[in-house]
């Protein structure tokens, strides 16, 4: 049986060009790899974004994730694409040259196409919010955003849809149900303050990935934290007592000088 | 005079007005009146003194003294005085009372005797002096009804102009007050409403005309400052997603060396600041724009103060901060979570930064009739006493000889987005005690169950991009 860590890391190299071995029950630290760990869904993205550069980053960062990308950077042509093709998830930016996001929301909604639409947008204004999700918009992410939070918010959107629509997020013995909001490890309740529980969730979500303390602070505190990202530091520090003290194989680890990956060997 | 109404002041006017419209009158009729009299007495002076000097003439001359008898009956009924030419009176009329008519050498003149004032002619004939005169009873009885009947009237025409004063001014002013009601009611929220125009085309009119001018431009720049703030929103955020995209893409390069990895982190928590300094300017030209749109639901707050002080313990503890707390089991208020959690960590963060070490912070939380309150206070420094009234200005710090980390934009964000849910943020008190802010919410429209198998609602789906808060 081929390990899984193996199959994932084949369909990434076709991007990152770098030839990796990982044998079975092997734990890989090495930063650039984290992120193959997720399992590829090979999800359908199309990506309707005017600005070049936001959109090659995306498109790279998706692929990357092991993503399927169609890019369009014109409203017209993306009001086409997006009614026409299927797609497992529509990330759409709002101010668009030729075509406003929201017509093209509102044209995927009338001709009741339920693909998850993400919007993207540098209007953080809760009533342009309200608006866009009135419309029938599954998320809303603001510019700037972390590429950690989009492959979540993704991911999200697309196990949402799917068959898999648990609540439960597993790394490793590690389980988190995001409706009670019950913790486990190896059957055993781990009992986590609220930013606690909001850290570890973003480190599960995007499990495999190399989160940097910044998307953490963004996520857990929607930026409301202005202090440097120390207090990061302090939870980490916090969950680790709970999460991996008691267990050899330790799940959260330190990526030196970016950031933090959660991560389990696969068995 | 300055404080009263309008109408009130017309009134005044139009009373000071009447008085001197009467008094002004009252003058130039007693002038003409006494003229006129005076004319008729001369003429009748001129022919009375021409009959005595006719009777004179046939008198015998150089008379030691003159009796009535010697005189003619209608010259004898006449207040006259006859002199010789040495000064010594030949005849005075009994009605004289043995007091002379001379009164220096004018001619004709007045003088008074008794009750009575003369009109007195001298005339000179033969040696001697004919002093002729005649009462001026009909001229004071003149002059005194008419005295009399201005006083009457007086108070007759005060009582009329006040109170015709006070209703024409206030009939005149109507339209103004219906303006300015109607001005009132245009607000930032609707400031396309305009004045509806009289349809008389006077003074009210082009008064209309002009505030509907100033209202079209207030509109004017009003949509601008908004169109600004979105398009600004957007011309900063984009550069900036691309600088994070990109440093993003460079720390997933596995190549990197640690080294090279922290510095990248470095700019990458920069651009978070950046763009929440970014949404931060935005948040407050929005603010002044007309106001923050905010979503608030009924919401239990002790949830979200218990986040904060978790995040204010790791962040005070280094500095050894004590958190004392005095909290219900549950506060249920009108409050948009993400908003209110944002300003709690804002007053929660400052009271660490602006704490001594080994300092205490306290929270407390309850309700009062004019809302529900959190107060969070420091044993830090107090606050100046010249800067307090300003802590809630854009860019103004506590301590301005100190630099420390802060934009300075955290606390007047707080605020606004206090008020933008109904409620309010104040600095209660900055003494060598203790500095304590105040945040009040409106507290649930309606008393909702307290059963707990009763399902909270749920909080608002989770905002996106929310600034960072810094004093």
């Amino acid at each position: 049986m081929p390990c899984a860590a193996e199959r994932v890391v084949r369909a990434a190299c076709g991007n990152c060009k770098r030839k990796v071995s990982v044998r079975r029950g092997e734990i890989v630290r090495i930063p650039s790899l984290a992120r193959h760990f997720t399992a590829p869904e090979n999800v359908k993205v199309l990506l309707i974004e005017d600005e070049a550069k936001i959109s090659s980053y995306v498109t790279k960062a998706l692929t990357r994730a092991g993503h399927t990308v169609n890019a369009i950077t014109d409203g017209q042509a993306g009001l086409i694409t997006a009614t026409s093709d299927p797609y497992d998830v529509i990330i759409l930016d709002l101010g668009l040259p030729g075509c406003d996001g929201m017509e093209i929301l509102g044209a995927v909604r009338d001709r009741s196409i339920s693909t998850p639409v993400l919007i993207l947008t540098a209007r953080g204004d809760v009533k342009d919010r309200v608006a866009g999700l009135n419309r029938g918009a599954d998320d809303y992410l603001a510019k700037p955003f972390s590429m950690e939070e989009l492959l979540a918010r993704v991911n999200v959107l697309t196990r949402r849809k799917g068959e898999d629509a648990s609540p439960l997020l597993h790394v490793g013995d590690l389980v988190m149900n995001d409706t009670t909001h019950d913790v486990t490890r190896d059957g055993k309740t781990v009992h986590l303050s609220q930013r606690e529980y909001g850290v570890l969730h973003f480190l599960m979500m995007n499990a495999g990935r190399t989160v940097t303390r910044t998307a953490i602070c963004e996520h857990v505190w929607k930026s409301a934290l202005a202090n440097d990202t120390n207090a990061v530091d302090v939870y980490i520090q916090r969950l680790r007592v709970k999460v991996d003290e008691d267990f050899p194989e330790k799940l959260i680890q330190t990526v030196r000088g970016t950031g933090y990956v959660m991560g389990a060997a696969k068995k | 005079m300055r404080a009263l109404p309008l109408s009130a002041k017309v009134a005044l006017w139009s009373f000071v007005l009447a008085l001197v419209t009467i008094g002004g009158g009252n003058f130039v009729t007693a002038y003409v009146l006494k003229q006129e009299i005076m004319s008729v007495i001369e003429q009748r002076a001129a022919r009375v003194s021409k009959d005595t000097l006719v009777a004179l003439a046939h008198l015998p001359e150089n008379l030691q003294t003159i009796t009535k008898d010697m005189l003619p009956r209608s010259v004898a009924a006449l207040a006259i005085e006859i002199t010789a030419a040495d000064g010594k009176t030949l005849y005075r009329a009994p009605s004289l009372k043995k007091k002379t008519l001379a009164d220096g050498p004018a001619t004709p003149h007045q003088t008074r005797i008794g009750k009575l004032t003369y009109y007195v002619e001298t005339h000179e004939q033969r040696g001697l002096t004919l002093r002729l005169g005649l009462p001026l009873t009909q001229v004071e009885t003149s002059l005194r009804r008419l005295k009399l009947a201005s006083l009457v009237a007086l108070p007759i025409v005060a009582v009329f102009s006040l109170l015709g004063g006070y209703w024409v001014a206030g009939r005149a002013l109507k339209p103004v007050r219906k303006i300015t009601e109607a001005a009132a009611r245009i607000t930032a929220e609707d400031l396309h409403q305009r004045l509806p125009l009289p349809a008389a085309h006077d003074e009210i009119r082009k008064l209309t005309d002009v505030l509907n001018d100033t209202f079209e431009r207030l509109e004017r720049s009003y949509l601008q400052a908004v169109r600004f703030a979105s398009d600004a929103s957007h011309q900063l955020k984009t550069p900036v997603t691309v600088m994070r995209a990109a440093i993003e893409s460079l720390l997933s390069d596995a190549t990197l060396r640690p080294e090279q990895a922290a510095v990248l982190n470095d700019v990458l928590d920069q651009t978070r600041r950046l763009s929440s300094l970014t949404e931060g300017l935005l948040l407050l030209a929005r603010a002044d724009a007309g106001g923050i749109k905010s979503y608030p639901d009924e919401a239990d707050l002790i949830p979200i103060i218990a986040r904060c002080i978790e995040d204010a313990e790791v962040l005070g503890s280094n500095m050894e901060i004590k958190i004392e707390q005095d909290l219900p089991g549950s506060l249920r208020a009108l409050a948009a979570t993400q908003q209110t959690e944002q300003i709690l960590l804002n007053l929660l963060e400052n009271a660490v930064k602006y704490n001594q070490r080994g300092g205490t912070i306290r929270i407390k939380a309850g309700e009062r009739r004019d809302g529900v309150f959190i107060t969070i206070s420091n044993t830090g420094a107090a606050i100046p006493l010249d800067r307090a009234p300003w802590i809630f200005d854009r860019f103004a710090r506590g301590d301005s000889d100190e630099v420390r980390a802060g934009y300075g934009l955290g606390l007047s964000i707080a605020r606004e987005l206090a008020t933008a849910q109904g409620g309010d943020l104040r600095l209660l008190r900055s003494d060598s005690d203790a500095t304590e802010f105040e945040l009040r919410l409106a507290r649930p429209a309606t008393k909702t169950s307290d059963n707990p198998l009763i399902p909270l609602p749920t909080p608002a789906p989770r905002p996106a991009g929310v600034l960072t808060l810094r004093r």
